[in-house]
């Protein structure tokens, strides 16, 4: 009878044993993928391309969040606490970035450190405003002294924020480095071949005006060739006024501007207001990958957006130029 | 081709080898002749092998080249017909110069400049009060539930804070908050160095800096949701809350869930009790943050301090001390969604507190005698609601015993709406109804105040934590 309960323990130790070290090992192979978190979602969708299977990613924010507005809660530094790459915007966009970093207390990836990576190194920077040549305040709203943050709306940026990640992940996992290189060369060819497909879809309308809620679009723009002309918001991050919304309703009626286009975190009372008084189109865009439910990845986001362009134009019969 | 001829080589000289042989029959070793052949026709099978191998070689290494070079030459198609697009479309473009002027971005990467230097804000917090019944600054200043100045009839600049905020080395940083209050002298709000990156995850402290007793008392007078402290912080903590000296070591602690926990220890020498020498407070706090839903958490802290409350410039009462502990639990709800964060939000923040402090006598021989706690209470709450991108609705409820006087009581009831002009300047109306349950100085009638307050920032600020 004690040899039988005897057995059945040491059955059980052994099994315990073995599971322990199987739930190890399956820790270990996890553990071999680098923890990469990014502050926006467009980020989240490079890196993944990137470093494929070897890198387990996650952002910090979602992609229909106002990317300026986010509560730098301590769960995000315990996240932090575990990465091995960190990737930011850069610029003057995360000011909530620095707390969650010391928050983290992970040296591993704050500023200058091996796991910090800027992915607004080298892109092309618009809008920076310089008022009578060198003046920038605060009654510009809130300007970005650095120049506009949502660069990522041109696809080109995107290769050049895919060659920082691809820089910061190779500093993290040199044995994978060849891996990543050809991940990356094949991103860039990606970019490439839609990019002639966008481009030619957009250009019988280069030159369209259109309304904006908030300048996130200086980069699609300049890329894409539609002008925006005007904003809902004045200035950035200040409530628009209702006289410049008469402004604007005027304008838009004497210069024929037909769309209007809205970020999604951004109120719709407005732009209805606005839209049954001029009967323009408001188009909610997304800038951000998984802005809305249709945009998985970083190429889903120009397709969502040119497609939607695209429609609305010939919606509001605008002529296409050729 | 080549396989083929190979093949057909080797074949025929199989075939005809034999014959070959067979043809020089006078040869006088049949046997060593076998074997010669048997040799040579392994040679053949090896030499027929290694073409193989090689040819194989040959032909996956002109397979890859071609394929390499099918990749090259559609990259090139496609990398010229982008350019061809992209020099067209900057032709385009120059014809519709944007209405505001742009620059190439000389400083990208951000931040990286910044950084060089400190961050430098300053933020002025002005107030205006009506009370009613009526009451002057100085009779204000007198007594009363408004005896602090901050409750008078006047407009003021109640206070200008000066922050300087920045990196020291990639170990440690520095942050230092002087204050003015109605335009008197400055003095140090905050002065502090942490170190960042200390063993076990480790953060340290050091210098004049507010104690972690609780939540609102981390956060500086003109940034909290109302115009003023709720009545327990004062009470409990001091009429503008804890500050001291001292030495705090903070860490996290693991856990399988990965839940936010951490833990601050707190050693602070009094600047209020002309305590010296060993006598310090010894603080401790737990703070837990629980991420509920994408939209919603909840913050939960316990606080724990004791102090020697002892009058110490009599060195013959060295036989017995009496203390003061105090403990502290808070709880903090925010719903924030995150497609919306600009527009709504609500927050739901309680505080408790309790006292027990040791008070009595020495005798003759510097022993304590009749020795009793008094022990007190209090605890505030309060809600507040976004309404509008811009708009801000609260109510907040006080309740407070006195931690030297059991046998009095104060509440306040607090409605108040705040309206966010921009990120840097806020305004705000506040109606206050205060009442004082007294024993020792009974009081008629209630206060009532109604404030008007004005909070602007300029600079850069580092932003608070959640």
């Amino acid at each position: 009878m004690l040899k039988n309960k005897m057995s059945k323990s040491v059955t059980i130790l052994s099994f315990s044993i073995f599971i322990f070290f199987v739930s190890l090992n399956a820790g270990n192979a996890y553990a071999k993928k680098l923890k990469v978190i990014t502050t926006s979602t467009d980020l989240k969708s490079i890196a993944e391309y990137i470093g494929g299977d070897k890198v387990n990613v996650e952002s910090l924010t979602k992609g229909y969040a106002n990317p300026h507005e986010v509560d730098a809660k301590p769960s995000f530094m315990v996240k932090l606490r575990k990465a091995d790459v960190f990737i930011r915007i850069g610029l003057d966009l995360e000011q909530w970035a620095q707390l969650l970093i010391d928050g983290a207390r992970n040296p591993h990836i704050r500023f200058g450190a091996p796991g910090h990576v800027i992915a607004s190194v080298g892109v092309d920077l618009q809008g920076l405003a310089v008022r009578g040549g060198a003046m920038i305040d605060r009654s510009l709203g809130d300007v970005h002294i650095y120049g506009n943050p949502h660069f990522w709306l041109d696809p080109l940026n995107g290769k050049i924020m895919a060659q920082n990640i691809l820089e910061g992940l190779k500093r993290n996992s040199p044995e994978n480095a060849k891996y990543f290189e050809e991940n990356k060369r094949l991103f860039d060819k990606e970019i490439d071949t839609r990019l002639i497909k966008w481009m030619k879809r957009m250009k019988p309308y280069s030159g369209t005006n259109v309304i904006a809620y908030h300048r996130s679009w200086p980069n699609f723009s300049k890329r894409f060739g539609i002008n925006v002309v005007g904003y809902v918001e004045l200035r950035p991050g200040i409530a628009p006024s209702p006289a410049h919304i008469a402004t604007l309703i005027k304008r838009m009626k004497s210069e024929d501007i037909r769309v209007l286009i809205e970020e999604p975190c951004y109120e719709t009372k407005i732009p209805k207001f606005i839209s049954s008084k001029t009967d323009a189109s408001v188009l909610t865009l997304p800038v951000s990958v998984e802005g809305l439910n249709e945009v998985k990845d970083y190429f889903g986001l120009f397709d969502y957006i040119i497609d939607n362009l695209v429609s609305t134009f010939k919606k509001q019969g605008i002529t296409p130029n050729d | 081709m080549r396989r083929a001829f190979v093949y057909l080589y080797c074949i025929s000289f199989l075939i005809l080898m034999p014959e070959i042989v067979l043809a020089s029959n006078d040869t006088p070793n049949q046997d060593n002749l076998n074997l010669e052949v048997q040799e040579l026709k392994v040679l053949i099978m090896e030499m027929r092998d290694g073409y193989e191998a090689r040819m194989n070689e040959m032909q996956g290494m002109i397979s890859k080249l071609s394929e390499q070079k099918f990749i090259e030459e559609a990259d090139t198609e496609i990398e010229k017909e982008l350019e061809l697009l992209l020099n067209e479309k900057d032709e385009q473009t120059i014809f519709s110069v944007p209405s505001i002027q742009t620059a190439p971005g000389g400083f990208t990467g951000g931040q990286m400049f910044q950084n060089l230097m400190m961050n430098v804000s300053a933020i002025g917090d002005s107030v205006a009060n009506v009370t009613w019944p009526e009451r002057s600054i100085e009779e204000g200043r007198g007594d009363g539930t408004f005896a602090e100045n901050e409750f008078a009839d006047r407009i003021s600049l109640r206070e200008m804070e000066l922050g300087l905020q920045g990196v020291l080395d990639p170990f440690a940083r520095a942050d230092f908050y002087l204050t003015s209050e109605d335009g008197g002298s400055i003095s140090i709000e905050e002065g502090f160095v942490t170190w960042l990156y200390l063993p076990f995850g480790l953060q340290a402290k050091t210098g004049i800096f507010r104690t972690s007793f609780g939540r609102m008392n981390k956060t500086h007078r003109p940034e909290i949701s109302q115009v003023d402290y709720p009545s327990p912080i004062k009470n409990f903590l001091g009429t503008e809350g804890q500050k001291e000296p001292g030495i705090s070591i903070s860490g996290l602690i693991p856990n399988p869930w990965d839940i936010y926990s951490e833990f601050t220890g707190e050693i602070l020498t009094p600047s209020d009790e002309g305590v010296k020498g060993k006598d310090q407070i010894y603080l401790a706090h737990l703070k837990n943050f629980f991420s509920i839903t994408n939209n919603s958490s909840l913050e939960l802290g316990f606080s724990f301090q004791t102090r020697d409350i002892s009058d110490t410039s009599d060195a013959t009462l060295t036989k017995r001390n009496f203390r003061q502990t105090m403990e502290g639990i808070d709880l903090t709800y925010i719903w924030r969604p995150a497609g919306q964060r600009l527009y709504k939000s609500f927050t739901w923040q309680t505080e408790a507190f309790a006292s027990q402090r040791e008070v009595g006598s020495f005798d003759n021989g510097g022993f304590t005698e009749d020795v009793k706690d008094i022990n007190s209470l209090g605890f505030y709450t309060f809600g507040e609601a976004q309404l509008t991108r811009r708009l801000f609705a609260g109510v907040r409820f006080d309740y407070s015993q006195f931690p030297t006087n059991d046998k009095d009581s104060e509440w306040a009831i607090t409605p108040y709406m705040t309206f966010w002009q921009s990120e840097f300047t806020r305004l705000r109306l506040e109606y206050s109804h205060k009442e004082r349950n007294s024993v020792t100085s009974p009081v008629e009638e209630g206060d009532n105040s109604l404030t008007l307050q004005a909070t602007f920032s300029l600079g850069s600020h580092r932003p608070h934590p959640f």
